[in-house]
């Protein structure tokens, strides 16, 4: 029995060592950008290349900096993310919660609606959507992204929220009515705070689509509004490749977000559970 | 659907309270219909349906109804109808096959990889006693990173001049020299290279459903496999594989639809090319939008790209959905 | 309890924010009374930099605020095509590609006023008339490029190696002035330095990278030395991508390729992969834009001995022109064309950011400076008959992506001959023309 024991510890260790080994290979192609960030520029594009920084330099930031306003592109797409979340989330939860607890042959296909909406490119409606957008002069807006970006997030919101309602008992709103409620107040008072968790993991996943979001960002954005993946996407341009400034916009770029999973990561592995078990 | 408490409430607060009968006949038919299942969830419902018809059955339609036109952007008053024109134009198209093969080949290469890799990964993490929340919350976090800006950081390591990963390899010893494989420049490299981008960006996600979708499996199961003398490969196969059908088909048909519409990764990557060896029809739906400025041609494109989609969806879902009723009522 | 309250302080949290994000939307009129012009500029590009420069001065200057707007190449061609398509007078200015004046040009404000005949003087013909359309001029010219010739001074001084070239070839080594005398020296210079059976230095190079337009301008002046007037159609529409020029050219690159005198990665290559290479001691000579050579200045390989080598083109060459347009749905006309101006009498802010520029003063003035040792090649080089512009075609930017870099490289690749490549591309080409022409 005791060898035996041995045996599964070591092969535990075994194990676990193998995955963290694997994970962090598996970051090696972030890991690498990170730390060219903080190379001398020469160093960036030197061939063959090293690495380790020989020493550490902020040099790149600097020059990103100078190459781009990363901080009204920061900014930029930090208001359009939240904006565009919050009109997803109040719209398509509600949706959600109708297409859930719905009979009606209506809601059922405006629910088949929402799917197809899933299902269509984005690029497809680039020209339509850029000439509506022109057409309410909201260009190289905030608020023109934020609309658009709510569009694009609206059939996903749905098809989750949706779930995560369905799992929640008829009961819990029957028992509300009984109270004294109606319909729409057994909703907010009552099952909304039941399904924040899965409404939470959505609107995380509904906020890293708009984050990482480029397409309609470059159709729709100039100067005023112009949104971080743009902005650092200019950076590869005939001239010179400014490889020292991309990689150090990407790790700016990428680092709140990743901390930020990393806090709330539980959160985030729930939700797809959710998803996905629901099926 | 009767609410006979409810409406016995009702009638009895309408009845007996004396009031004007109007005003109180109005509330109660407001209340009744707040309490109308049915209408709430129209209502409910309804502003979500109202922008989705703006922003997107609208659009849609358009682009339906542009594909029927010859329009050039830059010069509008050259609009002219031309029935199906793009359409016979597309399908007499070399350029549009190389697309659509591209994009076949992209989402089945990718897809088919991120499942295996995912689940196998998913199982070994699933065997993990300890440390399953470290190796998870680290695979998480590939799936945070935009696509454009990897698409940015892999060109830059994927260069032949200054790139990690050929010098790596040279290193190992499994390339003759840094050069030896032109990744981007190349057009036998170039969708690969995409792909690779595309299966690293996207495998830890199918990994933390698969993963989810297994420990959601009952432990009676594995143990019930043990006491009988299951070998584990018997036991992945034919038990827990089969019980994950149902998360398998959902994750399958999202994934698929989102690899073929991929486009950001592979913009930013390889631009289509080189010689349009990597380029799918989203690319080349931009391309023939942006820069040639043919919105006729490249919407009959989207039109076909679209419905494809739509049948490919219909038709893997169809396949795999589970053949009982599932979660849905 | 603590959940609904977790809700409504998210809820809070979520309005708050909105509200604020609202408010940072820009209050447009606020700005009506403030004089506002806005620059759209390639990111990164020396007309970015030279704006720059000059903006603390022409916003003292002008008592007008200069807002600069970037984007990637395409990304520019884009918004510009925007404009076209529904005027918004977003932007006042923009530094344009020669390439794209058929695109915007109806949106385009004339600039004749401004080209006074001291400025025409000032400017080479192919400047002035690669902006004109219709007898008027809509764009100033931001500066002139071209294709110059780059090599070895340090071998070609050598007194050994000048010996060594005459008894081969008969006559005194110097910078190719013809297609002979460049193979001569691409064979004479392709060496194995080391003994170790791989060629380490070749004679020359070429650019064969799809990515870029510099393959097809390669290929497209070597024509127009082999006697092309025109580049893909001539002053009547004529296609003539497979007249004898054409072949005379795609014949040239492939002898280079099969004699081996280029490097074989010549697919990757474009002007900065050449540059690399030059720097690196791999090539004797190569043919790159005339805007590497400062950063080649600065180089280790400046430091051999003689310095950097420029020689003209062996003939003419495609010239690589940007102009400062103005457009005509712009609020701030008259500081739109007050910056163009400054820019222009500045010039020689172009000039240091990039290397080269658009007026002949400059260069000349520039061409006496160690930094401007180029310039003198340079001017050769778009005096030069040969070197006439790109035929202004909406549709060049279709035609070069779909029919003429591909068919390039197939030849490069050997895998179609060029009698049979450059008919199909005729075909192509004209497919993509009369799309364009059949149309009222």
């Amino acid at each position: 029995m005791m060898i035996g024991l041995r045996k599964s510890r070591l092969w535990e260790i075994a194990l676990l060592g193998g995955a963290l080994l694997f994970a962090l290979f598996y970051l090696a192609p972030f890991l690498t950008i990170v730390l060219t960030s903080f190379k001398p520029a020469a160093e960036v594009i030197a061939s063959p290349p090293r690495l380790l920084p020989s020493h550490f330099s902020i040099e790149n930031y600097l020059h990103m900096a100078s190459a781009l306003n990363i901080g009204r592109s920061m900014w930029n797409s930090l208001v359009v993310t939240f904006g565009s979340t919050a009109i997803a989330m109040a719209l398509g939860s509600m949706a959600g919660y109708a297409v859930a607890r719905s009979h009606s042959p209506v809601v059922r296909s405006f629910f088949l609606l929402a799917l197809l909406a899933r299902v269509v490119p984005p690029v497809t409606l680039a020209i339509p959507i850029l000439g509506m957008i022109r057409w309410a002069g909201l260009i190289d807006t905030q608020i023109g992204l934020i609309l658009v970006h709510a569009a694009l997030n609206l059939p996903f919101v749905i098809w989750m929220s949706s779930g995560f309602f369905q799992d929640i008992p008829a009961d819990l709103e029957e028992a509300a009515i009984v109270d004294g409620c109606n319909r729409f107040t057994a909703f907010t008072r009552i099952i909304l705070p039941v399904a924040t968790p899965g409404l939470a993991a959505t609107a995380i996943f509904a906020a890293m689509l708009s984050w990482n979001e480029y397409l309609f960002a470059l159709l729709l954005t100039n100067v005023e509004a112009k949104t971080a993946p743009v902005a650092v996407s200019e950076l590869l341009n005939v001239y010179s490749s400014e490889w020292g400034a991309m990689t150090a916009a990407g790790t700016l770029f990428t680092i709140p977000v990743l901390i930020l999973a990393i806090i709330i990561q539980r959160r985030i592995v729930e939700g797809m559970a959710m998803g996905a078990v629901k099926g | 659907m009767t609410y006979p408490i409810l409406m016995h409430h009702l009638h009895n607060g309408s009845v007996q309270s004396g009031q004007p009968r109007r005003d109180s006949h109005v509330r109660s038919r407001m209340r009744s219909m707040l309490q109308d299942r049915n209408f709430v969830a129209i209502a409910m419902s309804c502003p979500a349906l109202v922008y989705l018809a703006l922003f997107l059955l609208f659009p849609l339609i358009l682009v339906i109804y542009n594909s029927f036109y010859h329009y050039d952007l830059i010069d509008p008053g050259s609009r002219q109808f031309d029935g199906l024109d793009n359409y016979v134009r597309a399908i007499g198209s070399h350029r549009f096959w190389m697309a659509v093969g591209n994009s076949l080949l992209f989402t089945a290469v990718v897809v088919c990889v991120e499942f295996v890799l995912g689940f196998a990964v998913a199982l070994f993490i699933d065997r993990l006693k300890r440390g399953r929340e470290i190796v998870r919350t680290i695979l998480l976090l590939p799936l945070m990173i935009a696509p454009i800006i990897a698409a940015v950081a892999w060109r830059y390591i994927y260069s032949s001049e200054f790139g990690i990963l050929n010098w790596a390899l040279y290193q190992i010893g499994l390339i003759d020299s840094p050069s030896a494989l032109p990744w981007l420049s190349s057009p036998a490299f170039a969708l690969p290279a995409a792909m690779i981008v595309d299966i690293w960006l996207t495998t830890p996600f199918i990994v933390l459903i698969l993963l989810a979708g297994l420990q959601a499996l009952p432990k009676s199961l594995s143990d019930a496999a043990k006491i009988d003398g299951t070998s584990l490969v018997r036991e992945i196969f034919l038990i827990k594989l089969p019980l994950l059908r149902p998360v398998i088909a959902v994750a399958l048909v999202m994934r698929l639809i989102d690899a073929a519409r991929t486009f950001d990764a592979i913009w930013i990557l390889t631009g289509g090319g080189p010689r349009f060896s990597s380029e799918v029809l989203s690319t080349q739906i931009y391309r023939t939008l942006a820069r040639y400025a043919d919105v006729g041609f490249s919407s009959a494109i989207a039109v076909l790209f679209t419905v494809g989609l739509m049948i490919l969806a219909l038709c893997v879902y169809l396949i795999l959905r589970p053949s009982d009723a599932g979660g849905r009522a | 309890m603590g959940r609904r309250a977790y809700v409504k302080g998210a809820l809070a949290v979520l309005v708050g924010l909105m509200a604020f994000a609202i408010s940072q939307y820009p209050d447009r009129s606020a700005e009506a009374g403030e004089a506002k012009v806005t620059v759209l500029v390639e990111g990164g590009s020396p007309a970015f930099k030279a704006l720059q420069k000059v903006k603390p001065d022409f916003e003292k200057k002008y008592k007008v605020k200069l807002e600069i707007a970037t984007a990637p190449y395409m990304g520019v061609r884009d918004k510009l095509i925007s404009e076209v398509v529904s005027p918004t007078g977003a932007y006042d200015v923009a530094a344009i590609d020669v390439l794209w004046f058929p695109l915007v040009r109806n949106v385009l404000e004339p600039l004749d006023d401004l080209a006074t005949p001291e400025v025409r003087a000032d400017l080479f013909p192919h400047l002035l008339s690669g902006a004109t359309f219709d007898g008027r001029l809509y764009g100033m010219p931001l500066w002139d490029n071209a294709e110059i010739l780059v090599y070895r001074k340090d071998l070609f001084d050598d007194a050994a190696e000048q010996a060594a070239f005459r008894r081969r070839y008969g006559y005194a080594l110097r910078p190719p002035t013809n297609w002979q005398e460049l193979k001569d020296v691409a064979a004479f210079f392709t060496r194995d330095l080391d003994g170790d059976g791989k060629t380490d230095m070749f004679g020359t190079s070429l650019e064969g990278f799809g990515g870029h337009g510099d393959a097809v301008t390669n290929w497209l002046y070597l024509a127009a030395q082999a006697g092309a007037k025109s580049y893909v159609t001539d002053g009547r529409g004529e296609i003539v991508i497979d007249s004898q020029p054409y072949l005379k050219a795609s014949h040239f690159l492939i002898d280079l390729i099969d004699a081996k005198l280029v490097p074989p990665t010549y697919m990757e290559m474009a002007s900065p992969q050449n540059v690399e290479l030059f720097k690196a001691g791999k090539l004797a000579t190569t043919y790159v834009w005339a805007h590497f050579l400062p950063d080649l200045y600065r180089s280790a390989a400046a430091g051999r001995a003689g310095g950097i080598g420029v020689a003209p083109n062996v003939g003419g060459a495609v010239p690589g022109a940007w102009y400062n347009v103005v457009f005509r749905a712009s609020k701030s006309k008259s500081a739109a064309r007050a910056l163009v101006s400054y820019l222009f009498e500045h010039d020689d802010a172009v000039a240091d950011a990039f290397g080269v520029a658009a007026r002949r003063s400059v260069l000349e003035a520039r061409a006496t400076m160690p930094e401007g040792a180029h310039l003198p090649a340079l001017i050769r080089t778009l005096e030069d008959r040969g070197t006439f512009d790109r035929p202004a075609l909406r549709r060049w930017s279709e035609i070069e992506e779909s029919v003429l870099i591909p068919t390039l490289q197939t030849i490069l690749l050997r895998e179609k001959t060029p009698e049979e490549a450059l008919p199909q591309a005729r075909d192509e080409i004209a497919l993509i023309l009369n799309r364009q022409r059949a149309r009222p």
